[in-house]
């Protein structure tokens, strides 16, 4: 029953990361990713269980998760408005989901690296030969910034020789 | 010999300050422009003057004339309509300014798509237009034998340089009293003429987009491709004048645009623009982005849009003119064009353009600023991005092809 259940939320936050909304919009006191008081025990969880890369996986999950809130709550159609109370909401969101169960964010982990692996796979090589392309389609597909991406793309390169024990 | 090095420790110092890379990329770019004129010139040296004649060049000439100021009206176009882009939208923000409207904002964003559509696709519906022209059509013969045609405008423009030989040994004699460098560098040229073509081919490998971009130089299927578009001067004009217009001293225009090829951060860009005029201003902005999906069934709208609209320059809508609706689509579905708007209050004070270049294989980033001191500064948060960047892409295969090969392994 919990399997099912943790199983049902994966999936749905796995479903967050469709085709990217057609228009977003900003608001002047977004700060970053990772400024959120309230990161510290989504983090705590993933260094017990040794997940990597773990900052690159909660920031495209805050990310998404945060468009997805904007668009249920504030704009209900293909726009988003991105501000630091929905980050934060986004953020508070996670803590709960990881509250019920923290080691559900092993499965998260381990979905979303082979969602970015399906995701490089579908990339044709002779459209997307540069590693610089292969990382801007990463960014904007999971909402994360450059470094993020390539250090997601560097640890799943190394997935073997870093998955816990 | 003090002086000497002294005078060198001045050279070095001075590419430091402009930034070393810059000038061995202009080089690159001026190696790779002159590399068909070398060939011509040893040709020349081999059958001989008489060949050479202006007369014959005349058509050619002419012909170059024309796309030379065909060109220029393109810039100046492009740049004003980017321009009217910016103030539009400050006009949009005037009209919807009521603060107790809680609708404004949606007003605005959809006044603001009349205008930003079009300008979002202008390059991928130009380029299906470019494609559509019967003399350019990929299907049509004369684009088959475009290579002669290249082929004798570059024969033309040798020609011209030949018959202004007098005029360009007195420009060699005036740069060479410039500094003692230059007449040490011209004695060695024509003393090692066979070195410097090789010394040019190798610099020039740097920006052939056949050789150095798609790495396929080992394909012999290349190579008749390399020597057809070794006289294609269009390429090379737009490369050496794209790579010139990077110093800004020589151009006054480059005061307000900067330019990104490769650009990889979408996500953090927002950021940048929104910490830099913070910095300047002391004032908050908001930012968007658009993302132009388009389908099948929309993309005659969007053609009328784009032809009906009067901020379009008129250049641009007769080459679109041409442009089949399937090219149209095909070419907005591998740009995937983004646009970013930056206001503060109701002026516009950055417009950002990422698309993807089809023929270089990267993704291209074009933006302009309200003002030389926001682009300043955004310059400098980007240098320290791009910085990060780097230091992290080393650890990352340099092709999707290679990563995709380690994934596999792994």
């Amino acid at each position: 029953m919990k399997n099912e259940r943790n199983e049902a939320v994966v999936a749905s936050l796995m479903q967050l990361y469709g085709p990217p909304r057609r228009l977003v919009l900003y608001d002047s006191d977004l700060t970053g990713f990772g400024r959120s008081q309230n990161l510290g025990p989504i983090f705590d969880i993933g260094v017990t269980y040794r997940l990597n890369p773990l900052e690159a996986v909660i920031e495209s999950l805050v990310n998404v998760i945060a468009e997805d809130l904007s668009q249920r709550q504030i704009t209900h159609r293909d726009t988003v408005f991105l501000n630091k109370s929905i980050n934060e909401q986004a953020v508070e969101y996670l803590r709960k989901i990881l509250e019920n169960d923290p080691e559900i964010l092993k499965e998260i982990h381990r979905k979303w690296l082979n969602r970015l692996a399906e995701f490089l796979s579908s990339l044709d090589p002779e459209k997307v030969s540069t590693t610089a392309e292969a990382i801007f389609q990463v960014a904007k597909e999971f909402r994360l910034s450059a470094p993020s991406a390539v250090q997601a793309i560097s640890s799943l390169v190394n997935y073997d020789k870093q998955e816990p024990s | 010999m003090s002086v000497m090095l002294q005078d060198l420790l001045d050279i070095i110092q001075i590419l430091k300050k402009i930034g070393l890379l810059r000038i061995l990329k202009t080089i690159s770019a001026i190696a790779w422009f002159i590399l068909p004129f070398l060939v011509w010139e040893n040709i020349r040296q081999s059958i001989g003057n008489v060949y050479f004649r202006v007369t014959w060049g005349i058509p050619g000439i002419a012909l170059l004339l024309f796309g030379a100021a065909l060109a220029g009206l393109q810039v100046y176009l492009v740049r004003s309509y980017e321009f009217r882009l910016m103030k539009r939208v400050e006009h949009a923000r005037n009209m919807f300014d009521n603060p107790a409207d809680p609708e404004n904002e949606i007003k605005f964003r959809r006044e603001c798509e009349n205008f930003i559509a079009p300008y979002a696709v202008a390059e991928p519906m130009a380029m299906a237009g470019i494609r559509g022209l019967p003399i350019l059509s990929t299907h049509s013969k004369i684009y088959n034998l475009s290579w002669i045609i290249n082929l004798y405008l570059s024969y033309s423009l040798f020609a011209l340089i030949g018959f202004l030989h007098d005029y360009i040994r007195q420009a060699i004699l005036f740069i060479s009293s410039l500094h003692y460098f230059f007449p040490t560098f011209f004695e060695w040229m024509f003393q090692n003429w066979f070195l410097f073509i090789i010394a040019t081919l190798l610099l020039s490998l740097y920006y052939d987009p056949i050789v150095a971009l798609r790495d396929l130089w080992p394909s012999k299927s290349q190579i008749p491709l390399y020597v057809r578009g070794l006289f294609n001067l269009e390429g090379r004009v737009n490369l050496l004048s794209g790579e010139l217009a990077k110093i800004p001293a020589l151009v006054k225009e480059l005061k307000y645009v900067a330019r990104y090829r490769p650009f990889v951060d979408p996500q953090t860009l927002p950021i940048i623009v929104q910490r830099a005029v913070q910095n300047i201003e002391e004032r908050s902005c908001n930012v968007s982005r658009w993302e132009e999906v388009v389908d099948e069934e929309h993309i005659k709208e969007h053609k009328d849009m784009f032809m009906k609209d009067p901020r379009v320059p008129w250049i641009a809508k007769i080459v679109v003119r041409w442009a089949s609706p399937r090219d149209i689509l095909k070419n907005i579905q591998e740009s995937r064009p983004l646009l970013y708007l930056g206001t503060v209050e109701n002026r516009c004070v950055f417009l950002g353009l990422i698309q993807y270049d089809n023929r270089a294989k990267l993704r291209v980033a074009k933006f302009y600023f309200d003002n030389t001191n926001i682009r300043g500064e955004f310059m400098l948060i980007m240098k320290e991005e791009v910085k990060r960047q780097r230091k992290v892409e080393s650890a990352v295969a340099p092709s999707l092809r290679e990563i995709m090969e380690k994934i596999g392994r792994s």
